[in-house]
């Protein structure tokens, strides 16, 4: 038990000694995840609303893949992800491999699905009659989309911090993509993989207890708005 | 020559496969308040969405105020006509909010609060009461009327009303029948009002038209009202 009371012990004086390798990781896990996010966010509700709001053919097959995209392991979408911007591939000239963007854009795919398919349900189930409602009001099409997303914010932002949640515990694209590269691309996750492979767990350990009070204030937050929602 | 709101021709609508509604031929005069009654499932509603211009027949042609609606002309038509729905949808927001959504939407923002407040007084709400509260502080009535008050306050035209008096209580009821029949007696606006229950009807308006399985009842027909 000493062993991991000495762990916790170590955490608590590198938090608070302000131990530059531990923040930087925190910070570069922070600056990547918020990209990220915001990016999802800016492509991923328009999406998630047309799909929400639009009857279309072929719909259940689009609703299937991204359903299945929910599940895709981090480390397969690191691995595309790696494929993309190797030398060898596509992006390859970019210079994108172990980099901060790099993680960016595999972070950005696993959130997309989540925010689309996540949006699409709860523009699914809105009144029916909102729209026609909005509309009899003198709503235009873009006024009746801007309202319709305003009622459903505290939804919204649910879908949102559950993405973030996902996003800032992932570790198999940080790792692949990333390269977990000192003081650049190393990330909590990674960052937590890296020590504890060598034996370091007070590092470990400090880091694991930033992602849990992050877990926990993302859960707050959900909680808060989820209360605020069923009202 | 008569001065008609609508001029409905052969208008035929329906929901897939499902017929539903078959209108050889309707005439609404305007300034009248005109009641349609039948039961339920028989489409009063899909009527008057046909009137609002939110839904487009598959047949037939209509005639507002003695043009032709197309495609073009749909949503400044639209805009001269508003519904009030069945079920009462107000938007998550305070009184006061939900009923000037539509004038801000139309950028319609001169003395909003004197505006607002004399709409509200026209259904019996104080405004000091009122006009700050949540949509989830009210009841059916109070929520009912506020809906109701979100329309005449954008001085529509045309009052397309679907089963305004239905779950309500019945003071909200009487304070809405008795706020149509003052725009009514003022020559504001027409309107168009369902209802299953035609005694409702009875108390509201003479000229009541009714519909069975989507066809306006024998005599009825080429009615001009």
């Amino acid at each position: 038990m000493n062993y991991l009371f000495d762990g916790i012990l170590q955490a608590v004086k590198l938090l608070s000694h302000g131990d530059a390798d531990t923040y930087s990781a925190i910070l570069t896990t922070i600056k990547v995840s918020t990209c990220s996010i915001f990016i999802s966010l800016l492509i991923g509700i328009p999406l998630g609303f047309k799909f929400g709001i639009k009857s279309f053919r072929g719909k259940k097959i689009v609703k299937l893949f991204v359903n299945t995209m929910l599940s895709m392991p981090t480390v397969v979408i690191g691995l595309l992800v790696y494929l993309l911007v190797s030398n060898n591939g596509p992006l390859g000239n970019l210079n994108l491999l172990f980099t901060i963007y790099a993680i960016i854009i595999g972070q950005t795919i696993l959130a997309l699905p989540i925010i689309i398919a996540l949006t699409g349900n709860i523009i699914e189930h809105i009144n029916k009659n909102l729209p026609l409602n909005l509309m009899t009001l003198g709503a235009n099409s873009k006024q009746i989309a801007k309202t319709i997303l305003w009622e459903t914010r505290y939804a919204l932002l649910i879908v949102a911090l559950t993405a973030y949640g996902r996003v800032v515990s992932e570790v198999g694209i940080s790792m692949i993509v990333g390269g977990n590269i000192r003081w650049y691309t190393r990330t909590i996750t990674t960052a937590i993989a890296f020590e504890t492979g060598k034996g370091e767990f007070a590092m470990g350990i400090a880091l694991g207890m930033v992602l849990i009070v992050f877990a926990l204030l993302v859960n707050i937050v959900i909680t808060l708005f989820k209360e605020k929602f069923s009202q | 020559m008569m001065n008609f709101v609508y001029q409905l021709n052969n208008i035929k609508f329906t929901y897939g496969q499902e017929f539903v509604l078959h209108i050889p031929n309707l005439n609404i005069e305007r300034g009248i308040i005109l009641g349609i009654t039948g039961p339920n499932g028989s489409g009063k509603t899909t009527l008057l969405k046909i009137l609002g211009f939110l839904l487009t027949s598959q047949q037939g042609d209509i005639k507002y105020f003695n043009q032709l609606v197309t495609h073009e002309s749909l949503p400044k038509s639209r805009k001269k006509v508003t519904m009030l729905f069945q079920d009462t949808l107000l938007l998550e927001r305070t009184v006061f909010e939900n009923i000037i959504y539509g004038l801000k939407i139309r950028n319609n923002t001169k003395n909003l609060e004197q505006r607002v407040n004399d709409a509200l007084k026209m259904v019996g709400l104080n405004h000091n009461e009122f006009l700050h509260r949540k949509n989830f502080q009210l009841s059916n009535g109070e929520a009912k009327r506020v809906a109701l008050v979100s329309r005449t306050i954008l001085q529509p035209e045309v009052l397309l009303l679907d089963e305004p008096l239905s779950n309500i209580d019945r003071v909200s009821g009487r304070l809405i029948i008795q706020a149509l029949q003052r725009m009514i007696a003022k020559k504001q606006m027409t309107i168009v009002i369902t209802s299953h229950d035609a005694t409702n009807l009875d108390k509201i308006t003479k000229d009541i038209i009714e519909l069975k399985e989507g066809r306006l009842l024998e005599g009825l027909n080429n009615a001009d009202l």
